[in-house]
């Protein structure tokens, strides 16, 4: 008998299923895709059931379904949080209460409600799900493992090891030190919105100089040489306030944050390239530390901040490991899959399967929904849509290669979705990499977005050290490093004087002989493809490097700005009538822009319009419940907090501690490992923390919590993700 | 986002997408369909020819017959199949079809096969759809939206007609069509009358009423020369008339009667005109899904779906044993 787990990441920011059969990944996919809807924290009902779908089994064939997070830590860490800054955290309280005792302590109830199911219903801690997901699938026996990100439970970033004696913790750093939150306090700050800007915001920084690496390592994070760090909450709001920053941050940049309509100038760029440069320098001394404290000869990593491929570059080229595996959805969407691995080899001891090849067994991220010619032909009848078939593949790829040589951009939709935050061939968008207003062209005429944003090549695996310095496979997009130098030209990016910054006109100098895809630091976000991953996007690259000689084309995800990655035919379908795209394939069907009839759904504007520069201030407080949320504030949890202030009971360190040699907390790593949890056992596992800390003042809360808790139930979450702050509950 | 599972057919309006696995969410916690070589929810392929000296049945029908809330191994047909365990069952239902779109698959997909058994299974309710000539959905924007879908047409003593054929392919806003064509979309409005009164006294008083005044949803078979009633008896006995063997019509009771709301007896009386034995035989399972239990019957749909769960199912394969059974 198989054994089937499935993992739900859910109610944080962009939800996902994931499904595992005995080991093996059968079927991962981000909720967000479905419903249309970006980063959609909700409940993922539509990816669970394509994750049902793709294996053709019944609810009631899963052995385990497995949440990727642990409601109990989480609600810890919320209230010890919400004391700590009593009076000032009303606000937080408001947000943090919806969420935790709204959703997530109703999890287990949630689930088999919906699922209508019997199966246990586990929950992981969040930092494991992470390492897990890094871990079990990447292609080495044993690993020491690196989770980085904004907040899980209690922990923002674990070093251990995984073996076939499973997933070790050795140390973790606490919150609110944090080094995703930190980089999202500057994507706040620099005018983009926290939990999709971050990208954004490494982009821009090679057209910075660190200028302020200075300021913020004296006054923002103190930094220990084995990389542990702690953060200086004067100047962060997401303590207290729904903001990332606060008024003394504005001033220590001596301005408050961009306006998203303002232009960027140069400070903006200079700021993202030193908030850039010291998380470099953090990720690289916790790798050292990690290489130290475990002796492993390979890395993995996850989180969102392990997302970051600049600094992943930095950290490959330092060459302190062997090898070094990243999880390409690094972010909570890869939690699910985690916790579902996790399971499986933890819970219920099923011995880990590895690739006869030495590869990783994610099988490239294609995780999600393929749908079959007939499908699509279907879909195309249906509408009337004109296409045109091609004799075979070999015509298709000669076809499309000579289209992108010739300057045309095409919607490539091929093969099953990927899993992750990135286009890898299957939703892609496709152009030629050698002309120079590739970018330009695909940036505003397609994507709809900031000309400053580089784009990524796709370059067949073997041909890789051809363009670029890097002599290993980087099959996830996870991967920074510089074009070779014989291919650069003289550019030398101009360092002008604040509000001169002509990103577009930079853009447009010719940096290279790829210039597309080369940033303006000569560096290049790099795909290799081969062709066990994809072989028909590693063919069709092929082909593209017969008929001009370059085995490197420009891939960027399909979708336009504000829109998820498309999914199915009719999503590409729309997104490339809604652009300036020449030529659709769906799989074997080619379609021509100039063919197509006159297309009105256009969802475009209120895309964009949800996506807009221009985001409105407003404090995302929950309107409904908002009085008793207000009044048990006020009559319960300011009164413990003046308690716990008079028996001088602190949580967590408000201010770096320069005394100490290290940040870092030793892992129990028996505590709350796998559990399952009902609203019962959360009020008991809670009870029994507290007593243990001597924490009776707390215990005492626990009745009225969760009679608050059943007042405010939601059977989903309610609240979109914030572009102000870090979903951090 | 559901994943689109039919296709355009000229002639019966729409099928299946041939050779496809897909999960549908349903409130029932979801069901897996899989499709054939030939567009019907069906594991096995089909091919005019047996491929064995097995017998074989073709059951038509609608979403009930089809297994709308639960998967192909849950419907009745497979279970019926495991309990001859002699003879295929092949299933060609079609989800939200009348009994003239039921036929024409017949005609299209089947008519030059090799079979032992029709079973052509019409839910009760099927007699307001061959009245019909348009279907309603709402589209994306929340607009009232028609497709085309073929209907039969009766005239005494002439064989019946077919009319849209070609189906149209372009759906139309229901503004687009003649107001006294507006009659002959299906789905179109509540049944006023219970709709306000079900607002004023709910269910309680509605049964009473019902009770009192013999009411029935299905009022077009109170009378033989209802012209609904003509054309389904017409399309049943044409399609008889094309099959060499024999021929079970099934009559499926809706929920109205195995909750006992409405009064089966008009509907009973109506297919009886139509059993000519040995050739067509009508079976009525409503007895056998009466000696459940009322508090039972509840659960043979589901909580927000008339559709059959998997109990009605195996009730009503249970039901179909008894009289299949005599034939292999």
């Amino acid at each position: 008998m198989s054994i089937y787990v499935l993992g739900i990441s859910a109610f944080y920011h962009d939800s996902s299923a994931a499904l595992v059969k005995d080991g093996e990944i059968i079927a991962a996919a981000q909720e967000e895709r479905f419903t249309r809807k970006k980063f959609d924290p909700r409940f993922p009902h539509n990816a669970v059931n394509y994750c049902l779908e793709e294996a053709f089994i019944e609810v009631c064939e899963i052995d385990a379904i497995v949440y990727y997070d642990n409601p109990v830590l989480t609600l810890d860490r919320v209230i010890k949080s919400i004391i700590s800054t009593a009076p000032k955290s009303i606000e937080q309280w408001e947000k943090a209460a919806g969420s935790i005792l709204g959703v997530k302590v109703f999890i287990e109830d949630n689930i088999r409600n919906v699922l209508k199911t019997d199966a246990p219903i586990l929950f992981t801690k969040h930092h494991r799900a992470h390492a897990a997901s890094a871990f079990y699938p990447s292609p080495f026996k044993d690993a020491a493992f690196l989770t980085i990100d904004g907040v899980g439970e209690w922990e923002t970033t674990t070093i251990g090891t995984g073996s076939d004696r499973g997933i070790k913790t050795f140390k973790t750093i606490h919150y609110p030190h944090s080094l995703g939150l930190l980089y999202s306090a500057f994507t706040y700050y620099t005018g983009f919105k926290v939990n999709s800007g971050e990208y954004k915001l490494m982009g821009l920084a090679p057209y910075g100089e660190p200028k302020y690496v200075n300021i913020i390592k004296t006054n923002l994070i103190d930094i220990k040489p084995d990389g542990s760090f702690q953060l200086n909450m004067d100047y962060f709001g997401f303590l207290e306030t729904n903001y990332m920053t606060n008024e003394k941050f504005n001033t220590l940049f001596r301005s408050k944050p961009r306006d998203p309509e303002e232009r960027i100038t140069k400070k903006d760029v200079d700021i993202a390239a030193s908030i850039q440069k010291v998380t470099e320098e953090v990720v690289l001394k916790l790798a050292k530390h990690t290489k130290e404290t475990t002796m492993a000869n390979n890395l993995v990593m996850a989180g969102g901040v392990a997302l970051n491929c600049v600094a992943n570059g930095v950290l490959l080229k330092e060459g302190l490991f062997d090898d070094i595996w990243i999880q390409p959805a690094a972010g909570d969407a890869g939690g699910a899959l985690g916790a579902a691995l996790l399971i499986t080899h933890e819970y219920f001891h099923v011995s880990r399967k590895m690739n006869i090849k030495g590869r990783d067994t994610q099988k490239g991220s294609f995780l999600g929904p393929k749908f079959s010619k007939s499908e699509i032909v279907s879909y195309l009848h249906k509408e009337s849509y004109p296409y045109h078939v091609f004799k075979n593949n070999k015509e298709q790829n000669q076809f499309i290669a000579r289209s992108i040589a010739e300057g045309k951009v095409v919607g490539y939709f091929n093969g099953r979705m990927e899993f992750g935050p990135r286009a890898l061939g299957a939703r892609s968008i496709i152009g030629d990499p050698r002309s120079s207003k590739t970018q330009t062209i695909m940036n505003l005429k397609i994507k709809y977005r900031e000309s400053f944003r580089p784009f990524a090549p796709s370059v067949i695996y073997d041909k890789c050290s051809e363009y670029f310095d890097l002599h290993k496979e980087s099959p996830y997009m996870l991967l920074v490093t510089q074009v070779n130098k014989y291919r650069q030209c003289n550019f030398k990016l101009s360092k002008g004087k604040d509000e001169e910054m002509d990103l577009i006109e930079i853009v447009r100098q010719k940096r290279s002989d790829i210039p597309a895809i080369t940033h303006v630091d000569f560096s290049a976000r790099i795909q290799s493809v081969h062709p066990d991953d994809n072989n028909e996007y590693y063919g069709l690259i092929k082909e593209f490097e017969q008929q001009t000689g370059y085995g490197v084309i420009v891939n960027t995800s399909f979708n336009v700005r504000g829109e998820p990655i498309v999914c199915s035919p009719q999503d590409a379908y729309n997104c490339f009538m809604n652009t300036e795209m020449d030529i659709l394939v769906l799989e074997e069907c080619v379609l021509y822009k100039s063919e197509q009839p006159k297309y009105s759904q256009s969802n475009l504007k209120e895309l964009l319009e949800n996506d807009s520069a221009v985001i409105e201030k407003k404090i995302m407080r929950p309107s409904v419940n908002k009085e008793l949320l207000d009044s048990f504030y006020d009559n319960k949890l300011i009164k413990i907090a003046k308690i716990m202030k008079k028996k001088k009971l602190v949580f967590f360190e408000l201010r770096p501690n320069q005394n100490v040699e290290s940040y870092f907390i030793a892992s129990n790593n028996n505590e709350l490992k796998i559990m399952e949890l009902s609203i019962d056992g959360i009020v008991s596992h809670l009870k029994a923390m507290w007593c243990k800390e001597g924490l009776n003042e707390l215990t005492g809360l626990l009745d009225p919590l969760f009679i608050l808790a059943n007042k405010i139930r939601q059977k989903d979450h309610s609240e979109d993700v914030s572009p102000f702050i870090y979903a951090m509950f | 986002m559901q994943k689109q599972i039919f296709q355009y057919h000229p002639v019966i309006g729409y099928t299946f997408i041939p050779n496809i696995k897909a999960r549908i969410q349903h409130n029932g916690g979801g069901y897996l369909i899989k499709t054939n070589n030939i567009g019907f929810r069906d594991n096995r392929d089909f091919s005019l020819n047996k491929n064995s000296n097995r017998g074989r049945i073709l059951v038509f029908g609608d979403s009930y017959t089809a297994g709308d809330g639960v998967s192909n191994g849950s419907r009745y047909t497979e279970i019926l199949e495991q309990s001859l365990s002699g003879p295929e069952l092949y299933n060609f239902g079609l989800p939200a079809s009348g009994t003239d779109q039921q036929y024409l698959v017949f005609k299209e997909f089947v008519k030059d096969a090799e079979y032992d058994l029709i079973i052509i299974s019409v839910l009760v309710e099927n007699i307001t759809r061959v009245a019909s000539r348009y279907k309603l959905y709402k589209s994306s924007s929340g607009e009232n939206m028609i497709m085309e879908k073929p209907y039969f047409m009766v005239e005494k003593d002439k064989p019946i007609q077919l009319f849209h054929n070609p189906v149209s392919k372009e759906p139309k806003n229901i503004k687009e069509i003649p107001k006294n064509e507006i009659k002959y979309v299906h789905g179109l409005g509540k049944n006023k009358p219970i709709y306000y009164l079900k607002k004023l006294g709910g269910k309680q008083l509605i049964n009473i009423l019902k009770k009192f005044y013999k009411y029935n949803h299905y009022t077009q078979y109170n009378n033989p020369n209802n012209i609904s009633w003509q054309t389904m008896k017409a399309i049943l006995k044409s399609w008889a008339k094309e099959v060499q063997t024999p021929v079970i019509i099934c009559p499926i009771p809706t929920h109205y009667h195995y909750e006992e709301t409405d009064f089966a007896n008009y509907y009973q009386t109506r297919f009886q005109e139509l059993y000519d034995p040995p050739h067509i035989i009508i079976h009525d399972p409503l007895d056998d899904y009466l000696k459940v239990t009322k508090s039972k019957r509840r659960s043979l749909r589901f909580a927000t779906d008339v559709h059959p769960t998997k109990l009605q199912h195996e009730l009503l394969s249970q039901s179909l044993h008894k009289i299949v059974s005599s034939y292999f």
